[in-house]
Protein backbone atom coordinates (compact mmCIF):
# COMPACT_ATOMS: atom_id res chain seq x y z
CA UNK A 1 0.00 0.00 0.00
CA UNK A 2 2.91 2.68 0.90
CA UNK A 3 4.59 1.89 -2.62
CA UNK A 4 1.13 2.15 -4.27
CA UNK A 5 0.44 5.30 -2.41
CA UNK A 6 4.12 6.56 -2.96
CA UNK A 7 4.11 5.57 -6.94
CA UNK A 8 0.43 7.32 -7.32
CA UNK A 9 2.26 10.39 -5.71
CA UNK A 10 5.55 10.65 -7.98
CA UNK A 11 3.51 10.36 -10.83
CA UNK A 12 1.13 12.74 -10.60
CA UNK A 13 4.34 14.90 -9.06
CA UNK A 14 5.78 14.76 -12.11
CA UNK A 15 3.02 15.54 -14.82
CA UNK A 16 2.59 18.97 -12.20
CA UNK A 17 5.93 19.74 -13.31
CA UNK A 18 5.37 18.76 -16.38
CA UNK A 19 2.48 20.89 -16.28
CA UNK A 20 4.13 24.37 -14.45
CA UNK A 21 6.95 23.39 -17.24
CA UNK A 22 4.31 25.05 -19.63
CA UNK A 23 4.17 28.25 -17.53
CA UNK A 24 7.90 28.15 -16.71
CA UNK A 25 8.48 31.75 -16.98
CA UNK A 26 5.86 32.64 -14.35
CA UNK A 27 7.16 29.94 -11.92
CA UNK A 28 10.44 31.19 -12.58
CA UNK A 29 9.99 34.68 -12.19
CA UNK A 30 7.63 33.90 -9.03
CA UNK A 31 10.68 32.05 -7.47
CA UNK A 32 13.49 33.85 -8.47
CA UNK A 33 13.04 37.23 -10.28
CA UNK A 34 10.72 38.79 -8.31
CA UNK A 35 11.89 42.03 -7.90
CA UNK A 36 12.41 42.28 -12.08
CA UNK A 37 9.67 41.11 -13.08
CA UNK A 38 7.47 43.05 -10.82
CA UNK A 39 9.02 46.26 -11.84
CA UNK A 40 9.04 45.23 -15.54
CA UNK A 41 5.11 45.03 -14.97
CA UNK A 42 5.02 48.71 -13.61
CA UNK A 43 7.07 50.06 -15.89
CA UNK A 44 4.81 48.65 -18.69
CA UNK A 45 1.77 49.69 -17.12
CA UNK A 46 2.98 53.49 -16.63
CA UNK A 47 4.21 53.40 -20.28
CA UNK A 48 0.70 52.30 -21.35
CA UNK A 49 -1.12 54.91 -19.50
CA UNK A 50 1.64 58.16 -20.89
CA UNK A 51 0.88 56.45 -23.83
CA UNK A 52 -2.75 56.58 -23.89
CA UNK A 53 -2.40 60.30 -22.17
CA UNK A 54 0.05 61.04 -25.00
CA UNK A 55 -2.38 60.04 -27.70
CA UNK A 56 -5.46 62.49 -25.97
CA UNK A 57 -2.99 65.40 -26.85
CA UNK A 58 -3.38 67.12 -29.58
CA UNK A 59 0.37 67.76 -31.17
CA UNK A 60 -0.13 70.83 -33.09
CA UNK A 61 -2.26 72.59 -30.41
CA UNK A 62 -0.03 71.37 -27.27
CA UNK A 63 3.15 70.55 -28.86
CA UNK A 64 5.59 71.18 -25.57
CA UNK A 65 3.22 69.16 -23.60
CA UNK A 66 3.08 66.29 -25.88
CA UNK A 67 6.84 66.27 -26.92
CA UNK A 68 7.66 66.26 -22.98
CA UNK A 69 4.97 62.52 -22.40
CA UNK A 70 6.82 61.61 -25.98
CA UNK A 71 10.07 61.92 -24.36
CA UNK A 72 9.08 60.24 -20.94
CA UNK A 73 7.55 57.88 -23.32
CA UNK A 74 11.15 57.12 -24.48
CA UNK A 75 12.74 57.05 -21.50
CA UNK A 76 10.58 54.51 -20.56
CA UNK A 77 11.18 52.80 -23.76
CA UNK A 78 15.02 52.61 -22.65
CA UNK A 79 14.24 51.52 -19.24
CA UNK A 80 11.75 48.45 -20.26
CA UNK A 81 14.32 47.49 -22.67
CA UNK A 82 16.91 47.52 -20.29
CA UNK A 83 14.63 45.75 -17.99
CA UNK A 84 13.87 42.81 -20.10
CA UNK A 85 17.63 42.28 -20.77
CA UNK A 86 18.12 42.24 -17.43
CA UNK A 87 14.95 39.61 -16.69
CA UNK A 88 15.92 37.19 -19.61
CA UNK A 89 19.67 36.87 -18.15
CA UNK A 90 17.78 35.93 -14.93
CA UNK A 91 15.41 33.76 -16.37
CA UNK A 92 18.44 31.91 -18.26
CA UNK A 93 20.04 31.34 -15.14
CA UNK A 94 17.15 30.28 -13.16
CA UNK A 95 15.97 28.00 -16.13
CA UNK A 96 19.85 26.06 -15.82
CA UNK A 97 18.91 26.26 -11.83
CA UNK A 98 15.62 24.39 -11.93
CA UNK A 99 16.43 22.13 -14.50
CA UNK A 100 19.44 20.64 -12.49
CA UNK A 101 17.08 21.06 -9.37
CA UNK A 102 14.34 18.84 -11.80
CA UNK A 103 17.61 16.49 -12.59
CA UNK A 104 18.96 15.81 -8.72
CA UNK A 105 15.76 15.34 -6.96
CA UNK A 106 12.94 14.12 -9.75
CA UNK A 107 14.47 12.26 -12.80
CA UNK A 108 17.85 10.54 -10.72
CA UNK A 109 15.40 9.19 -7.90
CA UNK A 110 12.75 8.24 -10.34
CA UNK A 111 15.35 6.15 -12.35
CA UNK A 112 17.26 4.94 -9.57
CA UNK A 113 13.96 3.47 -8.32
CA UNK A 114 12.94 2.21 -11.51
CA UNK A 115 16.31 0.01 -12.05
CA UNK A 116 16.38 -0.80 -8.53
CA UNK A 117 12.91 -1.45 -7.13
CA UNK A 118 11.61 -1.88 -10.28
CA UNK A 119 10.26 -5.21 -10.00
CA UNK A 120 9.03 -5.01 -6.73
CA UNK A 121 5.32 -5.48 -6.92
CA UNK A 122 2.89 -2.76 -5.95
CA UNK A 123 -0.50 -3.98 -6.94
CA UNK A 124 -2.24 -7.31 -7.91
CA UNK A 125 -4.90 -7.98 -10.59
CA UNK A 126 -6.88 -11.62 -10.71
CA UNK A 127 -5.35 -13.62 -12.94
CA UNK A 128 -6.35 -13.61 -16.65
CA UNK A 129 -7.55 -10.10 -16.54
CA UNK A 130 -5.33 -9.80 -19.64
CA UNK A 131 -3.80 -12.19 -21.96
CA UNK A 132 -1.54 -14.91 -20.20
CA UNK A 133 1.17 -14.07 -22.30
CA UNK A 134 1.43 -10.44 -20.91
CA UNK A 135 1.30 -11.30 -17.32
CA UNK A 136 5.03 -11.70 -17.13
CA UNK A 137 5.65 -8.33 -18.44
CA UNK A 138 3.04 -7.22 -16.00
CA UNK A 139 5.04 -9.04 -12.89
CA UNK A 140 8.78 -8.81 -14.09
CA UNK A 141 9.03 -5.41 -16.30
CA UNK A 142 10.04 -5.16 -19.74
CA UNK A 143 12.99 -7.07 -19.61
CA UNK A 144 10.16 -10.54 -19.31
CA UNK A 145 9.31 -9.07 -22.91
CA UNK A 146 12.63 -9.32 -23.92
CA UNK A 147 13.49 -12.39 -22.67
CA UNK A 148 10.67 -14.07 -24.58
CA UNK A 149 11.82 -15.03 -28.04
CA UNK A 150 14.81 -16.75 -25.72
CA UNK A 151 12.22 -18.42 -23.78
CA UNK A 152 10.49 -19.57 -26.74
CA UNK A 153 13.58 -20.97 -28.29
CA UNK A 154 14.46 -22.84 -25.19
CA UNK A 155 11.36 -24.12 -24.05
CA UNK A 156 9.59 -25.31 -27.33
CA UNK A 157 12.83 -25.91 -29.53
CA UNK A 158 14.87 -27.30 -27.15
CA UNK A 159 12.02 -28.79 -25.42
CA UNK A 160 13.59 -27.55 -21.08
CA UNK A 161 12.37 -25.18 -18.44
CA UNK A 162 8.66 -23.15 -18.25
CA UNK A 163 6.21 -22.55 -21.08
CA UNK A 164 5.99 -19.43 -22.88
CA UNK A 165 2.95 -18.71 -20.97
CA UNK A 166 4.22 -19.59 -17.55
CA UNK A 167 6.55 -17.25 -15.38
CA UNK A 168 9.79 -16.16 -16.86
CA UNK A 169 11.95 -15.51 -13.87
CA UNK A 170 15.15 -12.95 -14.15
CA UNK A 171 18.03 -13.75 -13.30
CA UNK A 172 18.10 -12.67 -9.59
CA UNK A 173 14.49 -12.58 -9.20
CA UNK A 174 12.59 -12.68 -5.74
CA UNK A 175 11.03 -15.81 -5.06
CA UNK A 176 7.70 -14.21 -4.35
CA UNK A 177 7.78 -13.69 -8.18
CA UNK A 178 7.52 -17.35 -9.14
CA UNK A 179 4.84 -18.10 -6.61
CA UNK A 180 2.51 -15.03 -7.20
CA UNK A 181 2.64 -15.94 -11.27
CA UNK A 182 0.89 -19.18 -10.36
CA UNK A 183 -1.13 -17.93 -8.41
CA UNK A 184 -5.33 -16.58 -8.77
CA UNK A 185 -3.73 -12.86 -9.14
CA UNK A 186 -1.24 -11.58 -11.03
CA UNK A 187 1.25 -8.95 -9.45
CA UNK A 188 2.02 -5.63 -11.09
CA UNK A 189 5.69 -4.14 -10.61
CA UNK A 190 7.07 -0.99 -9.90
CA UNK A 191 7.92 -0.27 -13.46
CA UNK A 192 5.21 -1.25 -14.90
CA UNK A 193 2.45 0.36 -12.58
CA UNK A 194 3.97 3.84 -13.01
CA UNK A 195 4.31 3.68 -16.41
CA UNK A 196 0.53 2.61 -16.89
CA UNK A 197 -0.14 5.10 -14.38
CA UNK A 198 1.10 8.01 -16.44
CA UNK A 199 0.09 6.66 -19.80
CA UNK A 200 -3.43 7.31 -18.11
CA UNK A 201 -3.24 10.57 -16.50
CA UNK A 202 -1.41 11.80 -20.40
CA UNK A 203 -4.46 9.86 -21.93
CA UNK A 204 -6.87 11.63 -19.93
CA UNK A 205 -5.35 15.22 -20.18
CA UNK A 206 -5.76 14.62 -24.26
CA UNK A 207 -9.24 13.59 -23.53
CA UNK A 208 -9.58 16.71 -21.61
CA UNK A 209 -7.93 19.17 -23.96
CA UNK A 210 -9.76 17.84 -26.92
CA UNK A 211 -13.07 18.51 -25.09
CA UNK A 212 -12.44 21.77 -23.72
CA UNK A 213 -10.66 22.88 -26.80
CA UNK A 214 -7.50 23.82 -24.68
CA UNK B 1 20.64 90.09 -13.14
CA UNK B 2 19.45 88.54 -9.58
CA UNK B 3 20.71 85.40 -8.23
CA UNK B 4 17.82 84.10 -9.19
CA UNK B 5 17.38 84.73 -13.18
CA UNK B 6 18.27 81.73 -14.58
CA UNK B 7 17.14 83.02 -17.60
CA UNK B 8 19.36 81.79 -20.81
CA UNK B 9 20.26 84.73 -23.62
CA UNK B 10 18.29 84.49 -26.77
CA UNK B 11 21.44 85.01 -28.68
CA UNK B 12 24.34 83.08 -29.57
CA UNK B 13 27.01 85.77 -28.17
CA UNK B 14 28.38 83.27 -25.98
CA UNK B 15 28.97 80.94 -28.80
CA UNK B 16 30.58 83.79 -30.89
CA UNK B 17 32.67 85.33 -28.65
CA UNK B 18 33.61 81.62 -27.55
CA UNK B 19 37.71 80.49 -27.47
CA UNK B 20 37.20 77.03 -26.53
CA UNK B 21 35.33 75.98 -29.53
CA UNK B 22 36.74 73.85 -32.56
CA UNK B 23 33.48 72.83 -34.03
CA UNK B 24 30.45 74.29 -34.58
CA UNK B 25 27.86 71.94 -36.77
CA UNK B 26 24.81 74.43 -37.93
CA UNK B 27 22.33 71.84 -38.89
CA UNK B 28 18.72 71.25 -39.20
CA UNK B 29 15.32 69.98 -41.49
CA UNK B 30 15.73 71.14 -45.06
CA UNK B 31 14.60 74.99 -46.14
CA UNK B 32 15.00 76.56 -42.79
CA UNK B 33 18.20 78.60 -43.56
CA UNK B 34 20.95 76.22 -42.47
CA UNK B 35 22.87 77.45 -45.06
CA UNK B 36 22.10 81.44 -44.27
CA UNK B 37 22.48 80.50 -40.73
CA UNK B 38 25.62 79.13 -40.79
CA UNK B 39 27.29 81.82 -42.82
CA UNK B 40 25.96 84.11 -40.11
CA UNK B 41 27.73 82.45 -37.41
CA UNK B 42 30.84 82.37 -39.18
CA UNK B 43 31.24 85.59 -40.10
CA UNK B 44 30.43 86.81 -36.46
CA UNK B 45 32.68 84.89 -34.94
CA UNK B 46 35.17 85.85 -37.64
CA UNK B 47 34.52 89.44 -36.92
CA UNK B 48 34.29 89.30 -33.15
CA UNK B 49 37.72 87.32 -33.15
CA UNK B 50 39.46 88.84 -35.94
CA UNK B 51 43.12 87.41 -35.00
CA UNK B 52 41.38 83.79 -35.47
CA UNK B 53 41.06 82.16 -38.46
CA UNK B 54 37.94 80.78 -38.99
CA UNK B 55 36.72 77.50 -42.09
CA UNK B 56 33.56 77.07 -43.01
CA UNK B 57 32.83 73.68 -44.46
CA UNK B 58 29.55 72.80 -46.56
CA UNK B 59 28.73 69.01 -46.27
CA UNK B 60 26.34 69.32 -47.84
CA UNK B 61 26.08 67.81 -51.42
CA UNK B 62 23.79 69.82 -52.50
CA UNK B 63 25.77 72.72 -51.87
CA UNK B 64 24.80 76.45 -50.89
CA UNK B 65 27.71 78.32 -49.91
CA UNK B 66 28.99 79.73 -53.30
CA UNK B 67 25.16 80.75 -54.05
CA UNK B 68 25.43 82.65 -50.72
CA UNK B 69 28.18 84.53 -50.65
CA UNK B 70 27.89 85.11 -54.14
CA UNK B 71 31.07 83.68 -55.21
CA UNK B 72 32.73 80.50 -56.15
CA UNK B 73 34.16 77.77 -53.55
CA UNK B 74 35.36 74.77 -54.14
CA UNK B 75 37.35 71.84 -52.64
CA UNK B 76 39.91 73.82 -51.69
CA UNK B 77 39.68 76.59 -49.05
CA UNK B 78 39.48 79.91 -50.22
CA UNK B 79 39.71 83.31 -48.18
CA UNK B 80 35.99 85.14 -48.53
CA UNK B 81 36.60 87.94 -50.75
CA UNK B 82 36.54 91.38 -47.72
CA UNK B 83 37.24 88.61 -45.13
CA UNK B 84 41.00 88.21 -43.74
CA UNK B 85 40.08 85.17 -41.55
CA UNK B 86 37.00 83.55 -42.79
CA UNK B 87 37.14 81.04 -45.59
CA UNK B 88 35.29 78.63 -47.62
CA UNK B 89 35.24 74.89 -48.72
CA UNK B 90 32.39 73.40 -50.39
CA UNK B 91 33.56 69.46 -50.27
CA UNK B 92 32.90 67.36 -53.67
CA UNK B 93 32.67 63.89 -53.43
CA UNK B 94 32.83 63.31 -57.21
CA UNK B 95 36.37 65.55 -57.38
CA UNK B 96 37.63 64.19 -53.99
CA UNK B 97 37.00 60.34 -55.14
CA UNK B 98 38.95 61.43 -58.67
CA UNK B 99 41.91 62.66 -56.90
CA UNK B 100 42.08 59.30 -54.89
CA UNK B 101 41.72 57.58 -58.37
CA UNK B 102 44.65 59.31 -59.46
CA UNK B 103 46.69 58.53 -56.42
CA UNK B 104 45.80 54.89 -56.74
CA UNK B 105 47.07 55.13 -60.59
CA UNK B 106 50.25 57.11 -60.10
CA UNK B 107 51.41 54.58 -56.79
CA UNK B 108 50.04 51.53 -59.45
CA UNK B 109 52.60 53.01 -61.77
CA UNK B 110 52.87 51.75 -65.47
CA UNK B 111 52.70 48.49 -64.91
CA UNK B 112 50.63 47.99 -67.85
CA UNK B 113 48.11 45.41 -65.45
CA UNK B 114 44.45 45.33 -65.94
CA UNK B 115 44.12 46.93 -62.47
CA UNK B 116 46.13 50.01 -63.60
CA UNK B 117 44.14 50.17 -66.64
CA UNK B 118 40.74 49.65 -64.67
CA UNK B 119 41.81 52.67 -62.70
CA UNK B 120 43.03 54.97 -65.19
CA UNK B 121 39.60 54.62 -66.33
CA UNK B 122 38.11 56.24 -63.37
CA UNK B 123 36.80 53.05 -62.15
CA UNK B 124 37.14 53.49 -58.70
CA UNK B 125 35.46 56.81 -58.40
CA UNK B 126 32.76 55.18 -60.60
CA UNK B 127 32.33 52.81 -58.28
CA UNK B 128 32.59 54.85 -55.21
CA UNK B 129 30.92 57.74 -56.01
CA UNK B 130 26.90 56.35 -55.69
CA UNK B 131 27.44 54.44 -52.61
CA UNK B 132 25.15 55.77 -50.06
CA UNK B 133 26.93 57.82 -47.35
CA UNK B 134 30.24 58.44 -49.29
CA UNK B 135 29.28 62.01 -48.99
CA UNK B 136 29.52 61.84 -45.65
CA UNK B 137 32.37 59.86 -45.36
CA UNK B 138 34.73 62.13 -47.57
CA UNK B 139 33.44 65.07 -45.32
CA UNK B 140 34.45 63.17 -42.13
CA UNK B 141 37.95 62.80 -43.64
CA UNK B 142 38.22 65.94 -44.46
CA UNK B 143 37.47 66.88 -40.91
CA UNK B 144 40.51 64.15 -39.54
CA UNK B 145 42.79 65.89 -42.23
CA UNK B 146 42.77 68.96 -40.88
CA UNK B 147 43.14 67.57 -36.95
CA UNK B 148 46.03 65.75 -38.87
CA UNK B 149 47.50 69.48 -40.41
CA UNK B 150 46.93 71.26 -37.42
CA UNK B 151 48.69 68.75 -35.16
CA UNK B 152 51.45 68.37 -37.40
CA UNK B 153 51.74 72.29 -38.27
CA UNK B 154 50.84 71.90 -42.36
CA UNK B 155 49.19 73.88 -44.50
CA UNK B 156 46.94 76.81 -43.24
CA UNK B 157 45.67 76.34 -39.28
CA UNK B 158 42.28 77.14 -38.61
CA UNK B 159 41.22 77.62 -35.10
CA UNK B 160 37.24 77.36 -35.43
CA UNK B 161 35.75 75.21 -38.54
CA UNK B 162 32.08 75.49 -39.09
CA UNK B 163 29.63 72.94 -40.66
CA UNK B 164 27.01 73.77 -42.62
CA UNK B 165 25.75 70.44 -42.81
CA UNK B 166 22.82 68.45 -44.79
CA UNK B 167 19.52 68.11 -43.72
CA UNK B 168 18.86 66.15 -40.80
CA UNK B 169 19.83 62.34 -41.74
CA UNK B 170 22.44 62.96 -43.55
CA UNK B 171 24.19 64.66 -40.96
CA UNK B 172 23.01 62.44 -37.95
CA UNK B 173 25.02 59.47 -40.33
CA UNK B 174 27.83 61.92 -40.48
CA UNK B 175 27.97 62.41 -36.48
CA UNK B 176 27.42 58.46 -36.02
CA UNK B 177 30.87 57.86 -38.20
CA UNK B 178 33.36 58.01 -35.34
CA UNK B 179 31.29 55.70 -33.01
CA UNK B 180 30.71 52.88 -36.08
CA UNK B 181 34.26 53.25 -37.61
CA UNK B 182 35.24 52.78 -34.21
CA UNK B 183 33.66 49.60 -33.63
CA UNK B 184 34.54 48.38 -37.18
CA UNK B 185 38.59 49.26 -36.89
CA UNK B 186 37.92 47.39 -33.57
CA UNK B 187 36.73 44.36 -35.26
CA UNK B 188 38.81 44.84 -38.12
CA UNK B 189 41.99 44.76 -35.10
CA UNK B 190 40.70 41.24 -34.06
CA UNK B 191 40.78 39.66 -37.35
CA UNK B 192 44.12 41.47 -38.58
CA UNK B 193 45.71 40.19 -35.82
CA UNK B 194 45.01 36.70 -36.71
CA UNK B 195 45.44 36.85 -40.55
CA UNK B 196 47.87 40.41 -40.41
CA UNK B 197 50.77 38.81 -42.92
CA UNK B 198 48.48 37.03 -44.97
CA UNK B 199 46.17 40.18 -45.39
CA UNK B 200 49.04 42.65 -46.18
CA UNK B 201 50.57 40.19 -48.72
CA UNK B 202 47.09 40.68 -50.25
CA UNK B 203 47.86 44.16 -51.44
CA UNK B 204 50.21 42.64 -53.60
CA UNK B 205 51.90 44.31 -56.18
CA UNK B 206 54.74 46.68 -55.57
CA UNK B 207 53.15 48.30 -52.64
CA UNK B 208 54.37 47.38 -48.93
CA UNK B 209 51.66 48.72 -47.42
CA UNK B 210 50.93 47.94 -43.66
CA UNK B 211 47.86 47.28 -43.24
CA UNK B 212 47.92 47.27 -39.33
CA UNK B 213 49.99 50.13 -39.02
CA UNK B 214 47.28 52.57 -41.32
CA UNK B 215 44.42 51.11 -38.87
CA UNK B 216 45.90 51.72 -35.99
CA UNK B 217 46.83 55.56 -36.78
CA UNK B 218 43.06 55.77 -38.40
CA UNK B 219 41.80 54.15 -35.14
CA UNK B 220 43.66 56.65 -33.15
CA UNK B 221 42.75 59.68 -35.35
CA UNK B 222 38.97 58.15 -35.10
CA UNK B 223 39.21 58.32 -31.21
CA UNK B 224 40.68 61.88 -31.16
CA UNK B 225 37.46 63.13 -33.03
CA UNK B 226 35.18 60.85 -30.80
CA UNK B 227 36.47 62.82 -27.56
CA UNK B 228 36.60 66.35 -29.00
CA UNK B 229 32.84 65.97 -30.67
CA UNK B 230 31.70 64.91 -27.41
CA UNK B 231 33.43 67.83 -25.59
CA UNK B 232 30.93 70.53 -24.61
CA UNK B 233 34.04 72.97 -24.67
CA UNK B 234 35.11 72.34 -28.25
CA UNK B 235 31.89 71.55 -30.40
CA UNK B 236 28.33 72.34 -30.00
CA UNK B 237 25.85 71.93 -32.24
CA UNK B 238 23.59 74.88 -33.90
CA UNK B 239 19.98 73.63 -34.54
CA UNK B 240 18.09 75.77 -37.34
CA UNK B 241 14.70 75.49 -37.60
CA UNK B 242 11.16 77.71 -38.64
CA UNK B 243 8.56 77.98 -36.50
CA UNK B 244 5.93 75.09 -37.92
CA UNK B 245 4.96 72.10 -36.63
CA UNK B 246 7.07 69.61 -38.71
CA UNK B 247 10.23 71.58 -38.57
CA UNK B 248 9.57 71.15 -34.35
CA UNK B 249 9.21 67.64 -34.66
CA UNK B 250 12.41 66.95 -36.97
CA UNK B 251 13.88 69.52 -34.02
CA UNK B 252 13.03 67.76 -31.32
CA UNK B 253 14.32 64.43 -32.96
CA UNK B 254 17.70 65.68 -34.13
CA UNK B 255 18.22 66.93 -30.57
CA UNK B 256 17.42 63.80 -29.00
CA UNK B 257 19.90 62.15 -31.40
CA UNK B 258 22.63 64.40 -30.57
CA UNK B 259 22.25 64.11 -26.92
CA UNK B 260 22.39 59.96 -27.84
CA UNK B 261 25.95 60.71 -28.98
CA UNK B 262 26.62 63.11 -26.24
CA UNK B 263 27.26 65.70 -28.04
CA UNK B 264 26.44 69.43 -26.50
CA UNK B 265 23.48 70.71 -28.31
CA UNK B 266 22.12 74.23 -26.40
CA UNK B 267 21.33 76.75 -29.27
CA UNK B 268 18.13 76.78 -31.60
CA UNK B 269 18.06 79.12 -33.96
CA UNK B 270 14.28 79.94 -35.45
CA UNK B 271 13.89 81.68 -38.69
CA UNK B 272 12.07 83.59 -40.86
CA UNK B 273 9.82 84.79 -38.45
CA UNK B 274 7.30 87.56 -39.48
CA UNK B 275 6.71 89.70 -36.06
CA UNK B 276 3.65 90.94 -38.13
CA UNK B 277 2.30 92.55 -34.49
CA UNK B 278 5.34 95.25 -34.77
CA UNK B 279 5.43 95.31 -38.66
CA UNK B 280 3.53 99.02 -39.19
CA UNK B 281 4.85 98.85 -42.89
CA UNK B 282 3.31 95.60 -44.38
CA UNK B 283 -0.01 94.46 -42.35
CA UNK B 284 -1.76 92.24 -44.60
CA UNK B 285 -4.15 89.38 -43.36
CA UNK B 286 -1.97 86.36 -44.43
CA UNK B 287 1.05 87.51 -42.70
CA UNK B 288 -1.30 88.25 -39.28
CA UNK B 289 -2.38 84.78 -39.68
CA UNK B 290 0.97 82.96 -40.49
CA UNK B 291 2.09 84.87 -37.32
CA UNK B 292 -0.48 83.82 -35.23
CA UNK B 293 0.53 80.28 -35.94
CA UNK B 294 3.91 81.17 -35.56
CA UNK B 295 3.61 82.30 -32.10
CA UNK B 296 1.86 79.41 -30.84
CA UNK B 297 4.63 77.23 -31.90
CA UNK B 298 7.37 80.02 -30.27
CA UNK B 299 5.56 79.75 -26.73
CA UNK B 300 5.95 75.83 -27.11
CA UNK B 301 9.59 76.49 -27.93
CA UNK B 302 10.03 78.67 -25.27
CA UNK B 303 8.41 76.17 -22.74
CA UNK B 304 10.36 72.94 -24.45
CA UNK B 305 13.50 74.71 -24.20
CA UNK B 306 13.64 76.53 -21.51
CA UNK B 307 17.65 76.21 -20.90
CA UNK B 308 18.60 76.56 -24.73
CA UNK B 309 20.11 79.67 -26.23
CA UNK B 310 16.60 80.22 -28.77
CA UNK B 311 17.38 82.73 -31.11
CA UNK B 312 14.59 84.35 -33.23
CA UNK B 313 15.45 85.46 -36.69
CA UNK B 314 13.09 87.65 -39.08
CA UNK B 315 11.62 86.42 -42.05
CA UNK B 316 13.61 89.22 -44.25
CA UNK B 317 11.88 91.14 -47.50
CA UNK B 318 14.99 89.90 -49.83
CA UNK B 319 17.03 86.96 -50.24
CA UNK B 320 20.24 87.33 -47.89
CA UNK B 321 22.69 86.93 -50.29
CA UNK B 322 25.89 88.44 -50.26
CA UNK B 323 28.69 89.25 -47.48
CA UNK B 324 27.67 92.90 -47.10
CA UNK B 325 23.76 91.40 -46.68
CA UNK B 326 25.02 88.54 -44.17
CA UNK B 327 26.61 91.31 -42.04
CA UNK B 328 23.40 92.79 -41.84
CA UNK B 329 21.50 90.00 -41.21
CA UNK B 330 24.06 87.83 -38.98
CA UNK B 331 24.26 90.86 -36.41
CA UNK B 332 21.01 89.76 -35.15
CA UNK B 333 22.67 86.34 -33.64
CA UNK B 334 25.35 88.33 -31.49
CA UNK B 335 22.33 90.79 -30.05
CA UNK B 336 19.28 89.48 -30.56
CA UNK B 337 16.58 91.02 -32.71
CA UNK B 338 14.17 93.33 -32.02
CA UNK B 339 11.02 93.90 -34.06
CA UNK B 340 10.29 97.71 -32.80
CA UNK B 341 14.31 99.03 -33.22
CA UNK B 342 15.08 96.55 -35.80
CA UNK B 343 12.04 96.08 -38.16
CA UNK B 344 13.92 98.75 -40.86
CA UNK B 345 17.13 96.14 -41.14
CA UNK B 346 14.78 93.37 -42.82
CA UNK B 347 13.56 95.79 -45.55
CA UNK B 348 17.12 97.38 -46.32
CA UNK B 349 18.90 94.10 -47.72
CA UNK B 350 20.13 95.18 -51.20
CA UNK B 351 19.19 93.42 -54.38
CA UNK B 352 22.16 90.99 -54.90
CA UNK B 353 23.68 91.59 -58.21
Amino acid sequence: MPAFVATVVVVFVLKLVQWLSGYRDNVVDALWGGFAASKLKELGHERQKLYLEQQSVSAKDEYARWTKLNRRVGQLDARLSEMQTQLAAQRKRAHAQLSKLHTVFLTVPVLVAKFWKGKVPVVSIPAGMFPRVLEPVLGQGWAAAALMPAKYVVTTVLGTGPTVAGPVVAPGAAADTVNAATSATAPICLAIWMWALTRVVDTAEDVVRDLCNI
Amino acid sequence: MSDLDLSVEPNLHSLITSSTHKWVFVGGKGGVGKTTSSCSIAIQMALAQPQKQFLLISTDPAHNLSDAFGEKFGKDARKVTGMDNLSCMEIDPSAALKDMNDMAVAQNGNGGDGLGDLLQGGALADLTGSIPGIDEALSFMEVMKHIKRQEEGEGEKYDTVIFDTAPTGHTLRFLQLPQTLSQLLDKFGEIAGRFGPMLNSLTGGNQNVDIMGKMNELKANVEKIKQQFTNPDMTTFVCVCISEFLSLYETERLIQELISYDMDVNSIVVNQLLFADSDAEHNCRRCHSRWKMQKKYLDQIDELYEDFHVVKMPLCAGEIRGLNNLKKFSKFLDKEYDPEADNKVIYELEEQK
